[in-house]
């Protein structure tokens, strides 16, 4: 009984009311301007292109010395832009919406991950990739972590936005994976993960949004940007 | 448009749990900013967050919007999933924002100097419409509003950026023309105008061309840009000390045009006060505050006489005092154009003569007269403007109103030369037919001087003039204890004595106040018909005629040598 059970389970990421629910939400995030990454691109501010240039390198970097040097304005208009209800609603917008990419990204990539651990425990697979009885029930409860993660989505999205996905999925073994989706290791993370974003801190005022999105990235996505931004300054001010 | 829908759980689910972790201090900045209430000196401006125009309102009322507005915001557009939790959230959130309104919003002045946040009414090259603002002058969006749609409650949410104040707007969805009125000149318009109705119909333009022809039936290209500027008068949103009165006998079109392509689009709409109930209604600003427009354009037979007092206030500046029945006074904004009508110039008598009020009048004479059986359309170049009385062929096409604007802009920047300078209507068939008293006995009497008086009674000496003076104690000036005690003992010493020494003169009257007989001076300046009476209604006083054979005295004060008459 408990085995058709997981079985069960194992199978609703392959339901249709799953996939259509994906399918839509993938749908709208490429096509509503609510989740456009572009600057306004409704047109309702009519900002212009040097702004508008300013607002997306922003929200790239989250730093306004760096977005105002690349996009060519001083850095008083460049403040005067940022603190402007556009700007904001924008700067807000986006953040927003790339929250929401990172959480889409997750998303499939845990299908992805919840494919291949599929495809070990069917009987389809070639001897050699063959895996031991004891090691099919880590893979089972694996799964089913990942199933649960999956169909909670739109009850408790914060469980899937906190894991980090960080290594080339195929090149993940079993204890690995199990420890990325255990939420102990979160703590950890979520301390390295202030800490970096202190450091963003340092050259401005993040907002909430701000903050959430780079909170949505994994500690070495957060490293590599801040990085960027580091040698991107040192870059323009050299010039 | 954000459209809140249940079209993905997924996407609401991740745009909460954005937000459910924020601590609720952090809300205060954001909703701040967005909740579209601020405080305003000693009272708030609102707007409620399906409407689009801010109104003037005391504290209860703010609250009441502030409530509705936060949870619109909160509910619809941050956190678009409903559970407990999310709910348990907002009530917090609601109930902390609004714990002390003074502390938690912000406050805005129209004045750069205020030491708050400054906002602004729209710019005068701009128009509010239902989705936008759009410049004219400049050609494009000055912005368009952040629109929130709740499919369920079949609402919206109207955001805007909070330096801008709008007031009124056009409710229907604005699609420019394709004429830029910086490059089209008006001419060239009317003719692509009068193209267009030849093949089609547009009630507006067929309007203002036949109301600005003359009185010989003539199309008169300054009198249809005379109404222009009067249209761009009522788009102005700038405060304009002007207000307009429309001459001329029913059938003008006067009604038709404003009801028809104006009041009816026009949110909030506009009030309908008579000229005279300006004069009469002690409780008028209350029935202007927050309404951008006044409109009456019915016209009665009688002839009436405007003391102006209240018309002058009011239209005077934009800072009032405003009087609701059973609500206690308040300072407040009124920021509203006033049209009215006449069928006659003669029937309106403004009593109020300073430069700075008839300034203000703006008078358009209309000698258009639309008849049933239309007999106008053989008189000149008209066109046949005949509809229904619910002027429903008017108010069905919203380019009706769409042509009010564009005309209007045109007059508008007429009016302020390209935006540039103040508002001055180019022309004005204002004249003195409408004022009841006589404007150069006021020039005159205004240069009157104690000089002038003392040169008249020594020119035209005679024992009758003993009475041109009585002290406030009611005695004669010249055998009064004063002037006896200076040694001047008969009225001859008085008059060429005592008046003949101007440094006499100017102490005496420089402390005392007198009565001067309205009869004699009339004799000395030489005035002729009703002086009294023109005297009375210029000045407003009252006049003794108890002191000297029931002769009219009026009491004068001497400052500078110049005469003022006072009460």
């Amino acid at each position: 009984m408990k085995k058709r059970k997981r079985k069960e389970n194992i199978t609703l990421l392959n339901t249709e009311e799953f996939q259509e629910k994906k399918e839509q939400y993938l749908k709208l995030l490429k096509e509503s301007p609510q989740y456009s990454l572009l600057v306004d691109p409704e047109n309702k501010y009519s900002f212009g292109e040097d702004e508008k240039t300013f607002i997306g390198l922003y929200c790239e970097f989250k730093n306004i010395e760096l977005a105002a040097l690349l996009s060519k304005i001083d850095i008083d208009k460049a403040m005067t832009v940022y603190g402007s209800y556009a700007a904001q609603q924008e700067i807000r917008r986006i953040n927003n919406a790339m929250y929401q990419v990172q959480f889409s990204n997750k998303m499939l990539s845990l299908e992805q991950i919840g494919g291949y651990l599929s495809s070990l425990i069917t009987d389809n697979v070639p001897r050699g990739d063959r895996i031991t009885s004891s090691e099919k029930v880590q893979v089972i409860n694996t799964l089913l972590k990942i199933h649960e993660m999956l169909s909670n989505a739109s009850l408790r999205p914060g469980d899937i936005i906190d894991i980090d996905i960080e290594e080339e999925l195929s090149t993940l073994s079993l204890d690995s994976l199990k420890k990325l989706l255990d939420s102990s290791n979160n703590v950890e993370l979520k301390k390295d993960k202030e800490e970096i974003i202190e450091e963003f801190k340092k050259f401005n005022n993040l907002t909430d949004e701000d903050i959430s999105y780079l909170k949505s990235l994994s500690v070495t996505e957060l490293l590599k940007l801040l990085n960027e931004v580091n040698t991107k300054l040192e870059e323009e001010k050299s010039e | 448009m954000r459209k809140i829908t249940a079209i993905n759980d997924i996407a609401n689910a991740v745009d909460a749990s954005n937000l459910l972790d924020r601590p609720i201090s952090n809300w205060r900045d954001i909703l701040a900013e967005e909740c579209q209430v601020f405080v305003f000196g000693e009272n708030y401006l609102a707007k409620r967050f399906d409407a689009i125009n801010f109104k003037f309102c005391e504290k209860n009322e703010a609250k009441e919007v502030l409530i509705d507005n936060l949870y619109a915001l909160l509910r619809y557009k941050y956190f678009p999933i409903t559970n407990e939790e999310i709910d348990d959230k907002i009530q917090k959130i609601v109930s902390n924002f609004t714990l002390n309104l003074k502390t938690t919003l912000k406050k805005v002045s129209f004045d750069a100097d205020s030491g708050c946040n400054v906002v602004h009414y729209l710019p005068d090259t701009c128009v509010a419409f239902r989705n936008g603002v759009y410049d004219f002058w400049n050609d494009k969006w000055l912005f368009k509003y952040d629109v929130t749609y709740i499919e369920a409650k079949q609402n919206y949410i109207y955001q805007y950026n909070p330096d801008y104040i709008i007031t009124w707007y056009f409710n229907l969805d604005f699609e420019p023309f394709g004429i830029s009125i910086k490059d089209t000149p008006l001419d060239e318009f009317i003719e692509i105008m009068k193209d267009y109705v030849k093949e089609d119909r547009n009630y507006c333009f067929e309007l203002l061309y036949n109301m600005s022809h003359d009185i010989d039936n003539k199309f008169s290209y300054n009198k249809f840009l005379h109404l222009c500027e009067i249209l761009g008068f009522t788009l102005q949103t700038s405060f304009n000390q002007n207000f307009v009165i429309l001459i001329g006998n029913g059938g003008n079109g006067k009604n038709s045009l404003f009801d028809g392509c104006f009041v009816h689009k026009v949110v909030p709409t506009p009030t309908s006060n008579s000229i005279e109930s300006f004069e009469k209604d002690k409780f008028i600003t209350g029935t202007l505050e927050n309404k951008a427009h006044n409109i009456y354009l019915e016209t009665g037979d009688n002839t009436i006489e405007f003391n102006s007092e209240r018309l002058k206030n009011i239209t005077g500046s934009m800072y009032q005092t405003v009087e609701i029945k059973g609500v206690q006074k308040y300072s407040s904004l009124i920021n509203c154009k006033n049209i009215w009508s006449a069928n006659d110039q003669e029937k309106l008598k403004f009593r109020d003569t300073t430069q700075g009020f008839r300034r203000r009048i703006n008078i358009y004479e209309i000698f258009y007269s639309w008849d049933d059986k239309k007999r106008f359309l053989k008189k000149g170049d008209y066109y046949d403007t005949t509809f229904s009385d619910s002027l429903k062929e008017i108010k069905q096409d919203v380019f009706n109103t769409i042509m009010y604007v564009y005309f209007g802009m045109y007059g508008l920047m007429s009016a302020t030369k390209n935006f540039i300078n103040n508002f001055k209507f180019s022309f004005n068939d204002w004249n003195l037919q409408y004022t009841d008293v006589d404007i150069s006995l006021k020039d005159r009497l205004e240069q009157l001087t104690m000089k002038t008086i003392v040169d008249g009674l020594q020119r035209n000496f005679s024992e009758e003039f003993k009475y041109l003076f009585y002290t406030t104690n009611k005695r004669l000036l010249y055998s009064s204890v004063d002037i006896k005690n200076l040694g001047y003992k008969t009225f001859k010493e008085f008059a060429f004595g005592f008046l003949g020494n101007e440094d006499n003169v100017a102490n005496y009257f420089l402390e005392n106040d007198v009565y001067l007989n309205l009869k004699l001076l009339q004799r000395i300046i030489g005035e002729s018909s009703s002086f009294t009476s023109k005297i009375k209604k210029l000045y407003n006083i009252k006049v003794n005629t108890q002191l000297y054979n029931n002769q009219p005295y009026a009491k004068i004060r001497v400052l500078n040598d110049k005469v003022l008459f006072i009460n």
